[in-house]
């Protein structure tokens, strides 16, 4: 009896604590039409709203650091196989934007573990899914993205 | 509500092909793209020759340039001398070496030619604002063409002048300009010293006419893939050595004399030359070849205009937001975007302004990326409206999540 109420608090926060995850993705790389609902959200992970783009070297980190301060616990950022863009440079100018190699990027001020880049081709739905239960889980492990008194994010500088 | 940013019929078309033909194209892409994976797992996406196949022709072409740059010192284009001169290489050091290459380097060439016609087709990399790269690459073929088969006429030997004879019959049956194109391919009325020169210069000026086409072919290109990693290129040249090696390339039998038509030849070449197949046709062969020729090469040219997409989104940009970085026209991979002098009143000089060239555009938004200012938007999505609808969905999202907890 006392076990349980010592133990059941914390470990009740933990499950019940989802991450909230924005994915920015290219739509010729994973099959979004067959991977999302209705509602825009992932299938087999509804805490993951997905907004898409012709490609993915549209998505830039000001992107990015605008959803983690609308408090969004993490983003991830989706694009083709590197080395095969429809649009040639697409991903890689992506990747080097969210790196800091490339300007513009912001990617200084922006908490860096809550940001995933993924290189994925059309028939790698499943891997897709995959990477996005890892995503899940070290967001939890992170825990809630820190929100100020007016609900949104900090930001860091 | 939806939240797909960018709505147009193409886009939507993407999954849910309306069309047999869309459908058809998007199907053997997924393959191609499930291959290319495969072979990313064995060697890695820095060697994956499929994201060179772009390079590997240009590549090999520059190996059959330096190849036959070496042959040009000790070729002499005469009708006598000619087959001699060949034999000749078998003597010199690495003479047959560089003879075998040269032949099996443009062997190489269009096979690596058309498998990056076939990849660019597949992955649906050949229509809309990549006309102009798909027409002067048909260009190109038919060069690549030219400088194949009039390098075989070059040799002197029994099908060098079997495969001159044909071409002289094929040329003959062309209605009103048959005789004088007749007298064109051959310098003259009758075989001299001069058709041997005039082959050279065939020869010689389609491959210089490669180089001439290949910048046209890229002009749209912003940053053209055009150099191989070591491992590719060594792979390709430890083919051509390893095939030279296994079967040197050797001159058939010479013919006593060029004026009469050899009675027979073997093709010995299945890579250049199965068109003579249909030439060699009694009666037919000369009708047959030009009508399989012009259908081909028309199907090719019309291959891009089989399918179009609406174009909505050309990026625009707003003109008092743009601060002249340059950003985007470094970026654009199309070079669509152009810098342009605009006179300020207020500095009393030029500021720079960017400017969209719309067939050039791609509608991918990578402008938009590239740019700090929110200065440039694809037509039917402004930026301010992306960073609304990233906005507007944190309510969502929390009302989602608070459902999520009541349940």
């Amino acid at each position: 009896m006392s076990d349980t109420t010592q133990v059941e608090p914390a470990e009740t926060r933990d499950t019940a604590y989802e991450p909230q995850v924005l994915a920015l993705i290219c739509e010729r790389s994973v099959p979004i039409a067959e991977l999302v609902d209705a509602e825009s959200r992932l299938r087999d992970a509804s805490n993951v709203f997905v907004l898409r783009f012709p490609c993915s070297g549209m998505i830039k980190p000001a992107l990015a650091q605008l959803a983690l301060e609308e408090g969004w616990d993490g983003v991830l950022v989706v694009g083709c196989a590197v080395g095969d863009c429809h649009f040639r440079e697409g991903n890689l100018f992506a990747r080097e934007r969210f790196r800091g190699d490339r300007a513009p990027n912001k990617f200084r001020r922006m908490d860096q573990r809550r940001v995933a880049l993924l290189w994925r081709a059309i028939p790698e739905g499943d891997r897709f899914l995959e990477t996005v239960r890892e995503f899940n889980a070290q967001l939890v492990e992170l825990g809630p993205n820190v929100r100020n008194d007016d609900g949104k994010a900090a930001r860091r500088r | 509500m939806s939240l797909q940013p960018i709505d147009s019929v193409a886009r939507d078309d993407l999954y849910e092909p309306r069309s047999p033909y869309r459908r058809f194209l998007r199907q053997i892409t997924i393959a191609q793209v499930r291959l290319e994976r495969w072979l990313n797992e064995l060697v890695s996406y820095e060697q994956n020759p499929f994201y060179f196949h772009g390079a590997i022709p240009t590549f090999v072409f520059w190996m059959l340039v330096l190849s036959g740059l070496g042959l040009l010192f000790y070729y002499k284009p005469t009708v006598n001398e000619s087959y001699e001169s060949l034999q000749y290489l078998g003597i010199v050091p690495f003479g047959g070496a560089i003879r075998s290459s040269h032949r099996y380097t443009a062997d190489i060439m269009l096979i690596a030619v058309y498998l990056h016609i076939l990849r660019v087709y597949i992955t649906d990399r050949h229509r809309d604002y990549r006309i102009v790269p798909w027409l002067t690459g048909v260009g190109l073929l038919s060069l690549v063409y030219i400088a194949g088969i009039s390098g075989y006429l070059l040799c002197g030997d029994e099908r060098a002048w079997g495969l001159t004879y044909q071409i002289r019959a094929a040329l003959r049956s062309v209605p009103l300009l048959g005789t004088g194109l007749d007298t064109f391919f051959l310098g003259g009325r009758e075989i001299s010293d001069f058709t041997v020169v005039r082959f050279l210069f065939f020869h010689i000026a389609a491959a210089s006419l490669i180089f001439w086409m290949l910048w046209m072919h890229l002009l749209r290109i912003r940053r053209p893939f055009l150099v191989v990693t070591m491992g590719i290129g060594a792979a390709v040249i430890g083919l051509t050595l390893m095939v030279s090696g296994l079967w040197p390339a050797l001159s058939f039998a010479p013919v006593a004399n060029p004026l009469d038509p050899p009675a027979g030849y073997a093709l010995g070449d299945w890579v250049f030359l199965p068109g003579f197949i249909l030439l060699s046709l009694p009666a037919i062969g000369p009708t047959l070849f030009w009508g399989v020729t012009l259908v081909f090469f028309g199907l090719l040219l019309a291959v891009p205009y089989l399918l179009r997409d609406t174009r909505k989104n050309i990026a625009q940009v707003v003109r008092d937001k743009c601060v002249g970085c340059q950003l985007c026209a470094i970026d654009c991979p199309y070079a669509a975007i152009q810098m342009v002098p605009v006179w300020n009143e207020r500095k009393n000089k030029p500021d720079l302004l960017a400017v969209v060239y719309p067939p050039r555009c791609s509608e991918c938004g990578v402008c938009v990326g590239s740019c700090d200012f929110d200065a440039i938007e694809l037509g039917s999505m402004p930026y301010a409206r992306l960073e609304e609808m990233v906005r507007d969905l944190a309510p969502r999202r929390d009302a989602a999540a608070a459902e999520a907890a009541g349940d």
